[in-house]
């Protein structure tokens, strides 16, 4: 019998978690390093689906090269918002734009945000952007719509129409799809893997896809002796 | 000062405003060259340096004060104080994505940052000296004084725990790091002390000259030790490597920022100058503290995985960055030679001194 998708697996276990209270869900996030293909479908998902202009990226994809010819061995290192359980970024936070939601996912309110960057500048991992403000269409004929046009992201509408739009000037980062996981779908940068490298789930939930392929493997976390302890697992060996 | 000087001044200042509002209003950040991985520049590095010039005026010109036991030594240090934090906020309101919501801050700040502490810092000390002198205070013994002293304690301290415990930075995260805060502190406000009184209450500065120079002196060599340590100690980051391989670090903030200005601090005729230097290389001590910090990527591999000038590591800041800075710097300049003057209850050159009388 053919097995089933692991993406059609995630997105029960998303239905069951999306179910309970808020409170009892903890969204993680594990990347299984030997599947991903170095495709960039993830990152360009994301830039789709958030309208990210010129010089912001939540979701790059690192590159590294091992080895010497005829011995050389290309790495692929996703990198999302870790989405900290001690988040070095929320601290810093002079005015409280950035927080922790109850599910564990870092959120930024933009319109508290006053683009300080102090929260760039304590990120451990490169995770946040600034919205310059930038298009990169400005130097053409003409503004495209796609630059301007609506993106759902904390489960509200916004916009970088103008210069007045609190989106602009603020730091920007992954939340993990918060707006397409309060609609029951999973992240943009889960459903485009075409590797199938990314799993995601409710780390709280034993039976889920996440929490078993854990169990099986020795997944890494990085820079774990900050102590920021990232939701955010890879898997880069072999199996337990 | 002289007039031409306060018209030169004046024009500088002129041109720093106009592009200080160009940039909040009319360009936003397509005209500053820091970004993501680069967040901070030049700007937070003159922001840093007049805080820590704020800070240690207040503290030099207390100990002078007391020492003298005259007012006026705290007129022109707090009020110095005073108009450089508020040339600090300035700078750190230009650097915001949003000036304008800067404000913010003050009104639902999140005391989890050391950074909302510091703000409350600043204008609770700007408060309480523009309090010290608007009710004519006479006596150095006023209460408002050691208030203001403390604030001035406060706002630094929170602006050193708030760089020293950066984990994602390692050449700003650890104590001599804030401890080199301090230092610079005392460094860059002994120098303005110095420099403002010799500009502007020279009488003055003659009955305590000697003691201002010996006390900045030992200041700057204090400072010159515990930045050579904290870097010595940071050795193991590729940071600590970029900051100490830097030639403009040496040549400016070692030799002529610190070696050059012992040397003509020890002078009497030159000793102002002594102190323009501490003041100079003070300020690029703090720029290549802080852009050092952002030498080296988060993650390796990372300026490269997706690529953009506001993705890169590479930090120039651009003209309007450059020109601002030098009219908003001339524009404290200039409000302090407008303002102290005008503050004292006595003139200041007189050195008539009332609790001395009593």
């Amino acid at each position: 019998m053919a097995q089933e998708d692991i993406l059609v697996t995630m997105q029960k276990d998303l239905e069951a978690a999306v179910a309970k209270p808020k409170e009892s869900v903890k969204w993680g996030m594990l990347i299984d390093t030997r599947k991903c293909v170095g495709c960039y479908a993830c990152t360009i998902g994301c830039v789709s689906e958030y309208k990210l202009p010129p010089g912001v990226v939540y979701r790059p994809v690192l590159e590294e090269e091992k080895g010497a010819y005829p011995g050389v061995q290309r790495t692929f290192l996703p990198r999302p918002c870790m989405q900290c359980e001690n988040p070095s970024c929320v601290k810093v936070c002079p005015v409280g734009a950035t927080f922790k939601q109850a599910d564990g996912i870092v959120a930024i309110d933009y319109n508290k945000c006053i683009g300080c960057r102090s929260c760039l500048a304590a990120c451990p991992y490169g995770a946040r952007s600034f919205d310059t403000g930038a298009y990169y269409t400005t130097e053409t004929p003409e503004l495209q719509l796609y630059e301007k046009a609506t993106f759902y992201e904390y489960g509200q509408k916004w916009s970088r129409s103008s210069h007045s739009s609190p989106v602009v000037g603020s730091a920007r980062k992954c939340s993990f799809c918060t707006s397409r996981l309060s609609q029951g779908m999973l992240p943009v940068c889960v459903t485009t893997c075409i590797g199938r490298a990314t799993y995601f789930g409710d780390l709280n939930d034993k039976n889920a896809l996440i929490n078993k392929v854990l169990g099986s493997a020795q997944p890494v976390r990085l820079k774990e002796s900050l102590g920021t302890s990232p939701q955010v697992f890879y898997i880069t060996g072999g199996e337990k | 000062m002289s007039k031409a000087a306060q018209w030169i001044l004046a024009l500088l200042s002129a041109m720093g405003i106009v592009l200080a509002v160009g940039k909040a209003f009319v360009w936003g950040d397509s005209v500053v060259n820091y970004g993501s991985y680069v967040p901070w520049g030049l700007w937070v590095s003159l922001y840093i340096f007049l805080v820590g010039a704020a800070a240690g005026a207040t503290w030099f010109s207390l100990y002078l004060g007391l020492q003298a036991r005259t007012v006026q030594w705290i007129k022109i240090g707090f009020v110095s104080a005073a108009l450089c934090l508020i040339g600090a906020l300035a700078f750190i309101a230009l650097d915001l994505g949003k000036p304008v919501k800067g404000i913010t801050i003050f009104f639902s700040p999140s005391f989890s940052s050391p950074l909302a502490w510091a703000s409350w810092g600043y204008a609770l000390f700007i408060v309480a000296v523009v309090i010290l002198f608007l009710m004519k205070t006479s006596s150095y013994k006023s209460p408002l004084v050691y208030v203001a002293a403390a604030l001035s304690l406060v706002f630094i301290v929170a602006e050193a725990s708030f760089f020293s415990g950066m984990i994602a930075r390692p050449l700003w995260n650890s104590w001599t790091n804030a401890l080199a805060f301090l230092t610079s502190a005392l460094a860059a406000g002994g120098a303005l002390v110095y420099g403002i009184a010799h500009l502007l209450a020279p009488a003055l500065l003659e009955k305590q000259a000697a003691k201002l120079r010996k006390g900045l002196f030992y200041a700057v060599i204090l400072h010159l030790i515990v930045a050579l340590g904290h870097v010595l100690l940071e050795l193991e980051g590729a940071e600590a490597k970029v900051q100490l391989s830097d030639w403009k670090f040496w040549l400016i903030f070692v030799v002529i920022g610190s070696l050059l200005a012992l040397y003509l601090l020890r002078k009497p005729a030159q000793a102002v100058w002594g102190s323009v230097l501490v003041l100079v290389g003070m300020v690029y001590y703090k720029y290549s503290l802080v852009s050092a910090a952002f030498a080296e990527p988060a993650m390796k591999g990372l300026p490269e995985s997706f690529q953009h000038t506001r993705l890169s590591l590479s930090y120039v800041p651009s003209a309007v960055e450059w020109l601002a800075a030098v009219g908003l710097l001339s524009l404290v300049l200039l409000v302090i030679t407008l303002v102290i003057p005008k503050l004292t209850v006595e003139p200041i050159a007189s050195n008539n001194d009332s609790a001395m009388k009593a």
